[in-house]
C-alpha cells in the first residue's frame, strides 16, 4: 500500500476517533469506547504495515510559506519511527482495551477514551514527524493530553494539582526546547530533519561548535522536562494520581518516552557536541541513582514504579550520551513493554484490593491474583536486569557502551543504578509475593462487583504484555538492522559485573523481604538519616517550594500588595478629590491617579536621560 | 469625487453613528438600534474588504493614505466592533437607559480607529486618536453602577488625557526638529534627523499615546482598573478593536523608521525593556489576582510586551509578525471576554470563582472559554502558538537571545493564572446550578470567532501572506 494511506491511517484514524468520541458520542459510552479502540486498532495496524514495509523516503507537505523560509510538514519513515510508532500504537491499544474493565464504572468514561484517542494521535504524530517545528508542536500537544489525562479524577484535588505540575515542569523544559528549536531556524533556516542531521550539510557542519553545543543543550532542556530527568524530574511521581492504565500509557510509549525518541531522533546532532554528551552523562547517571534510591524506600506500588520509570529514563539517556542509538532504542522499547506491563499489573492488584501499599497488597493476598503475580514476575525480572528477559540485554548495550573507554564513573554509577533496580524490583516482589503473615480473605471483597478473576479486557493485554516483555530480548539484532546497524556481540565476560550486580541485589532482596525470617525493612532503614533524605526525594521538591515557589509568589504578593494597599489605603488623602470630581460619593480616590501618571513621567524620564547620554 | 470611495468604510461607520443619535433620539426600541449597529458594522466591514486593492489618497495629498494596510487593518476594527455589538445585544451592565448609546459611541470610536490607520500626518494623528479616545471613555461611564461609572471613568479618561498630552508633545518636538508635520516630509529629512537623540526623544513620546493604549510598560497602569470596573461590554471593545488599532500606527511608525537602514539602536533598546517590563509584569502580577476581568488586565499588559517584541525589531519580518499576533490576539482575548460577558451579566465584578462549574452550566460557552484561554498560553493549534512564533523567531532573527529567552520564560509562569481559570470552568462544581443560556447569535459569535483562533493556528498561511502584503504596503 501507499506509505501516505498507510500513515493516515495511523495518525488520523486515533484523531478521528477523539473527534467522534468527544463530539457526538459523549452521551453514548458503549459506543465511543468501541470507536475509540477501533481507531487504535486501524493505528496499530497502519503503523505494523509500516514497519513491514520498511524504512521509504520521507513526505513532505507545504504548510506554508513565510518570507523566503518555507515551513512544512510530512512524515520520516526510517528505522527509528518505525520500530517506535509501532510500540506507541501497539502499548496504547492494550492500554485502551485494559481500561474497557478497569474503568468500567466511571461515569465520564466518554471522556476517558476520547483523551487517549487523542494522547495516541499526539504522540504518534510527534513520532513520524519530519519537520522540526511539527515535532514540536506535537510535543506540546502531547503535553497537553497527558495533563488531561493525569487530572482526569478532577473530583480529587491531588490529581488536579498533579496534573498541573506535571504540565507546568514540563513547560519549563519547553522553553529551552523553544529557543533551542529557534535557533535552529537561525542557522540552518529550515527544519527538515533528515536536512539537519545529514553528515555534510548538516546542521554538525553549518554550525559552529559552541552553537551547536548551546543548540543542543536547549534542546536537552527539553527532554529533561519530558523525560523527568533530575531536576525536573519530580512531577512524574506525583502523575500517578491519573488512572493507572494513564500511568502505564504516560510512562512507557508516550510522554515520557517522548524526550529519549527526540535524542535518539537527533542522535548526530549530540554526537556533534562533547560538551553536551559530557552534561547529559552527568545528568542522567545522577537522575538514575537517584530515583533507584527514592524506589528503594517508597511503600506505594505505583511510586515505586514512577521512580523506576525515571531511572530507567535514566539509562536510556545514558546509553544515548555515550555514543550507543543502539542501546539507547533498544532500551526505549524494552522498557516500554516491561514499565507497560508493571503498571497494568499493579492496576489489578489496586483494582481489586482498593489500595497503593505494597505491604497491605501482600497481607491481603496478593499471590493469590495468580495472572497478575506473573505478570508482576516477568515485567519485574525484566526491569531488574534477570536474563534473558528484555531489560537484560538492552542494559547490557548500555554497560557497554559505557564501558568502551574503560571504566568510568559512569559506568560505576550505572552499575550501582542496576544493583538498587534489581534490590527496590525484588523489594517490590516480595511485598506482595511474600508477607510475614497472610490475612484471610475477607467476605466483602467480594462483594465488590470484581471477583477473583479479571475480566478478559484487563487481561488480555496483561497476557500479550507479558509475552512481549519476555521475549524482547531477543529482538536486539532487529532492531539494530532496522537502525541500520550491526549488532556487537558481547563476550560473556563483558556481560559478568552486569549480571553479578543483579544476582547481589536480587539476594539483598531476599536477605531484607523474601525469606521467612526476615524483618522486612529495608537494609537501609539502620541509616535513618539517608532513609529519610530518599523517603523525601531528596528534598527536591521542598528546594522548589521553599526557593522557586515562594519567590514568585512574594514577588506576586508584594505587586499585589503595592496596588492594594499602598494605592487605596495611605494615600487617600491625596486622591483626586481635590479636582471636585464626584467627590465624596464616588471612590475614585482609591485608584490614586497621580502615582500613575507620575510612574510614567518618571519613567520617560529615564528613557530621554537614556537617550541623552546615548546619542 | 472617486477618491471618496476610499473614505468608504469611515464616512459609512460615521453616517452609522449619526443614524444611531437620530434614532436613539426618537426614542427607538434598543432592539432596532441594536440592529441597525450591526447593520452599519457589518457594511463597514464590507467596505473595508471592498477596498482592500484600492490606494490613494482621499483628501489633500500626504494626510491620509489608503492602502492595503489601512483597508486591512479597518477590516479587522471592523469585525471587532462587529463581534462586540454582536454580544451586546443586551448590555447588562450598561444602565439600561443608555442601551442605545453604547453603540453610537463606540462606532464613532471605530471611525477614530479606523483614521488612525491611514493618519500619515502628524495632526490628523493626534485627531484620529482622540476621536477613537473620547467616546470610549464616555462608553465607561455609561455603568448601570453608580459605584463604578464615574470612577473608571476618569480614571481611564485622566490617564489618557496624559498619555496624549504627552503625544502631543512628542509631536512639536518633531514639527521643531523639521518645520513640518508629515509623515513624507520627515521620512525624507531622517538622515539628518537619526544623528539627534532629541529626535529619538521625540518619536518615543509620540510613541507613549499609542503604547498607552496597549497598555504597554510604564503605561499600562489604567488596564487593569479599567478592565475590572468598566462595563463588560466596553471592556470587551477595549480589549479587541483598540488594540488593534494601537498595534498598527506602531507599526506605521516603526515602518517609518525601519527601512532607512538607521542606527535606531537607542528606540530598540528603549522599546525593548519596555517589552520585557509588560511582560514580567503582567504575568507577575496577574498571578494572585481574583478578578477575572482585573486578571485578563494584567493578560493584556504581557501580551502588549509579546507584541512588542515585534515592534521593537524594526524589521519587515517583526511587524508582520506583531500585525499577525494583533489579529489572532483580538480574537482570543474576545473570546474570553465573550464569557465574562455572559457570565457576568448579573455582576458589576467578574471574581474568577463566578466561572465555578461553567462546563455543566454551559458547555458551549466552557469551550469557547477553554479555546481562548489556550490561545493565550499559546498552546498549539491556536493561533496563539504560532503567532508567538513568529515574533520570537522575528526577534532571534535579530539575534535577541536573551529577549526571546524572557519572553518565552514569561510564557511559561503565565501557564500558572490561565490553568486556574480553566480549574474554575472545568474542574469546580457549579455554585450556581442554573444553566446559563446564551443568544443564538452569541453562540454564532463564538463559533466563528473560535473557528477563526483555530484556523489562523493550523493554517496561518492565508493570514501571513496577508500580513506580509499588508507590512509591505507599509514599507
Amino acid at each position: 500500500m501507499e506509505p501516505l494511506s498507510l500513515i493516515l491511517l495511523t495518525t488520523v484514524a486515533p484523531l478521528a476517533a477523539f473527534t467522534l468520541a468527544i463530539l457526538l458520542l459523549m452521551q453514548q459510552p458503549r459506543l465511543a469506547q468501541i470507536v475509540v479502540i477501533g481507531g487504535g486498532t486501524l493505528s496499530l495496524a497502519g503503523a505494523a504495515l509500516l514497519l513491514f514495509q520498511g524504512p521509504m523516503a520521507p513526505l513532505r507537505y507545504l504548510w506554508f510559506t513565510s518570507g523566503d523560509m518555507q515551513l512544512r510538514f510530512g512524515f520520516l519513515f526510517d528505522g527509528i519511527s518505525l520500530m517506535f510508532g509501532v510500540a506507541v500504537a501497539l502499548i496504547t491499544l492494550c492500554v485502551m482495551v485494559y481500561s474497557l474493565g478497569y474503568m468500567g464504572h466511571d461515569p465520564s468514561k466518554t471522556r476517558y477514551f476520547a483523551m487517549l484517542a487523542l494522547f495516541e494521535w499526539a504522540m504518534l504524530s510527534f513520532v513520524y514527524a519530519v519537520d522540526l517545528l511539527q515535532s514540536f508542536i506535537f510535543w506540546e500537544l502531547v503535553g497537553l493530553a497527558s495533563f488531561f489525562l493525569i487530572g482526569f479524577w478532577y473530583e480529587k484535588p491531588s490529581a488536579t494539582a498533579a496534573a498541573k505540575k506535571a504540565f507546568l515542569m514540563t513547560r519549563v523544559g519547553d522553553v529551552g526546547l523553544f529557543i533551542g528549536v529557534l535557533l535552529v531556524l537561525q542557522v540552518a533556516g529550515h527544519f527538515d530533519i533528515p536536512g539537519l542531521l545529514a553528515a555534510d550539510t548538516g546542521l554538525v557542519a553549518q554550525a559552529k561548535p559552541a552553537v551547536l553545543t548551546m543548540i543542543t543543550l536547549l534542546i536537552f532542556v527539553g527532554i529533561v522536562g519530558k523525560s523527568a530527568q533530575f531536576p525536573l524530574h519530580t512531577w512524574l511521581p506525583d502523575a500517578m494520581e491519573g488512572p493507572t492504565p494513564v500511568s502505564a500509557l504516560l510512562h512507557s510509549a508516550t510522554m515520557v518516552a517522548a524526550g529519549v525518541y527526540l535524542m535518539a531522533r537527533l542522535h548526530p546532532l549530540f554526537m556533534g557536541s562533547e560538551t553536551t554528551l559530557g552534561v547529559i552523562l552527568v545528568i542522567a547517571s545522577i537522575t538514575a541513582l537517584l530515583a533507584a534510591t527514592m524506589a528503594m524506600v517508597a511503600t506505594d506500588i505505583k511510586k515505586v514504579l514512577a521512580y523506576s520509570s525515571i531511572s530507567q529514563l535514566g539509562f536510556m539517556l545514558l546509553g544515548l550520551a555515550a555514543g550507543s542509538l543502539f542501546a539507547g532504542v533498544f532500551h526505549l522499547i524494552t522498557h516500554a513493554l516491561f514499565k507497560a506491563l508493571l503498571f497494568l499489573c499493579s492496576g489489578l492488584f489496586i483494582h481489586h484490593f482498593e489500595s497503593n501499599d505494597l505491604a497491605q497488597i501482600g497481607r491481603r493476598g496478593g499471590r493469590r491474583m495468580r495472572f497478575a503475580t506473573a505478570g508482576l514476575l516477568v515485567g519485574g525480572a525484566a526491569l531488574a536486569g534477570i536474563p534473558p528477559l528484555g531489560g537484560f540485554f538492552s542494559k547490557e548495550e548500555i554497560f557497554a557502551a559505557l564501558g568502551q573507554d574503560g571504566v568510568t564513573i559512569y559506568s560505576i554509577v550505572a552499575l550501582l543504578a542496576a544493583f538498587l533496580t534489581a534490590y527496590y524490583t525484588f523489594r517490590m516482589i516480595f511485598l506482595v509475593t511474600r508477607p510475614a503473615h497472610m490475612e484471610q480473605p475477607a467476605p466483602e471483597d467480594h462483594a465488590h462487583g470484581h471477583g477473583r478473576a479479571e475480566p478478559w479486557s484487563m487481561a488480555l493485554p496483561v497476557l500479550l504484555l507479558t509475552v512481549g516483555a519476555a521475549i524482547a530480548g531477543f529482538w536486539g539484532s532487529a532492531i539494530a538492522s532496522g537502525l541500520g546497524i550491526g549488532a556487537a556481540h558481547h563476550s560473556l565476560a563483558s556481560m559478568a559485573p552486569a549480571v553479578l550486580v543483579v544476582i547481589a541485589g536480587v539476594l539483598l532482596a531476599w536477605m531484607d523481604f523474601g525469606r521467612q525470617s526476615a524483618a522486612r525493612v529495608g537494609f537501609i532503614a539502620r541509616i535513618p538519616a539517608l532513609e529519610k533524605l530518599f523517603n523525601n526525594g531528596w528534598y527536591v521538591d521542598a528546594f522548589y517550594d521553599a526557593v522557586v515557589v515562594r519567590t514568585t509568589m512574594l514577588i506576586a504578593t508584594i505587586l499585589h500588595a503595592v496596588e492594594n494597599k499602598l494605592f487605596d489605603g495611605s494615600f487617600d488623602r491625596l486622591g483626586f478629590s481635590v479636582l471636585g470630581i464626584g467627590a465624596g460619593t464616588t471612590r475614585l480616590q482609591n485608584g490614586w491617579v497621580q502615582f500613575y501618571a507620575g510612574w510614567t513621567v518618571i519613567l520617560i524620564g529615564v528613557a530621554a536621560a537614556y537617550i541623552g547620554m546615548g546619542g | 469625487m472617486s477618491d471618496l470611495v476610499l473614505f468608504l468604510p469611515e464616512t459609512i461607520c460615521l453616517l452609522g453613528a449619526l443614524m444611531l443619535f437620530a434614532a436613539q433620539t426618537v426614542g427607538a426600541r434598543y432592539r432596532v438600534v441594536w440592529v441597525l449597529a450591526m447593520l452599519a458594522g457589518a457594511l463597514a466591514l464590507a467596505a473595508s474588504v471592498w477596498t482592500w486593492p484600492l490606494s490613494g489618497e482621499p483628501f489633500y495629498p500626504g494626510i491620509y493614505h489608503v492602502g492595503f494596510f489601512s483597508q486591512f487593518v479597518k477590516t479587522i476594527i471592523a469585525g471587532g466592533f462587529v463581534f462586540v455589538a454582536a454580544i451586546s445585544s443586551r448590555p447588562h451592565t450598561v444602565r439600561e437607559e443608555a442601551w442605545a448609546e453604547l453603540p453610537m459611541f463606540l462606532l464613532l470610536a471605530t471611525t477614530g480607529m479606523m483614521m488612525l490607520a491611514s493618519a500619515m500626518e502628524l495632526v490628523t494623528l493626534y485627531i484620529s486618536m482622540e476621536l477613537a479616545a473620547y467616546p470610549v471613555y464616555v462608553a465607561v461611564a455609561l455603568h448601570r453602577s453608580h459605584d463604578f461609572r464615574g470612577e473608571s471613568a476618569v480614571k481611564y479618561m485622566l490617564q489618557g488625557m496624559v498619555a496624549s498630552a504627552v503625544t502631543l508633545y512628542g509631536m512639536t518636538f518633531i514639527f521643531g526638529l523639521t518645520g513640518s508635520t508629515y509623515g513624507a516630509d520627515i521620512f525624507l529629512q531622517l538622515d539628518s534627523l537619526a544623528g539627534q537623540p532629541l529626535f529619538w526623544l521625540a518619536a518615543l513620546l509620540v510613541l507613549a499615546g499609542f503604547l498607552f493604549k496597549l497598555a504597554a510598560f510604564p503605561f499600562h497602569f489604567w488596564a487593569p482598573d479599567t478592565y475590572q470596573t468598566a462595563p463588560h461590554e466596553v471592556v470587551t471593545f477595549v480589549a479587541t478593536a483598540s488594540k488593534v488599532a494601537a498595534i498598527a500606527v506602531l507599526c506605521r511608525i516603526a515602518a517609518l523608521v525601519a527601512p532607512a537602514g538607521l542606527d535606531a539602536q537607542l528606540l530598540t533598546t528603549v522599546l525593548m525593556w519596555m517589552s520585557v517590563g509588560a511582560m514580567t509584569l503582567g504575568n507577575l502580577a496577574a498571578l494572585r489576582q481574583g478578578d477575572l476581568k482585573r486578571l485578563l488586565g494584567y493578560s493584556a499588559v504581557a501580551h502588549a510586551g509579546y507584541v512588542l517584541i515585534g515592534i521593537q525589531t524594526l524589521s519587515a519580518t517583526g511587524l508582520t509578525a506583531a500585525l499577525f499576533y494583533a489579529i489572532g490576539y483580538a480574537a482570543m482575548s474576545g473570546l474570553c471576554f465573550l464569557v465574562v460577558v455572559e457570565v457576568g451579566r448579573d455582576d458589576d465584578l467578574v471574581p474568577i470563582e463566578s466561572l465555578a462549574g461553567l462546563h455543566q452550566r454551559a458547555p458551549l460557552l466552557a469551550a469557547t472559554l477553554l479555546i481562548g484561554v489556550f490561545g493565550l498560553i499559546g498552546l498549539p493549534p491556536t493561533v496563539g502558538f504560532i503567532g508567538k512564533w513568529f515574533l520570537f523567531s522575528a526577534a532571534i532573527e535579530q539575534g535577541q537571545f536573551v529577549l526571546v529567552l524572557v519572553a518565552a520564560v514569561n510564557s511559561a509562569v503565565a501557564l500558572y493564572y490561565y490553568l486556574l481559570v480553566i480549574r474554575q470552568a472545568y474542574l469546580v462544581d457549579p455554585v450556581r446550578a442554573a444553566p446559563l443560556h446564551t443568544g443564538m447569535v452569541t453562540l454564532l459569535v463564538a463559533g466563528a470567532t473560535t473557528g477563526l483562533v483555530v484556523a489562523m493556528g493550523i493554517v496561518p498561511g492565508w493570514f501571513w501572506t496577508k500580513s506580509i502584503e499588508a507590512v509591505a504596503a507599509l514599507m
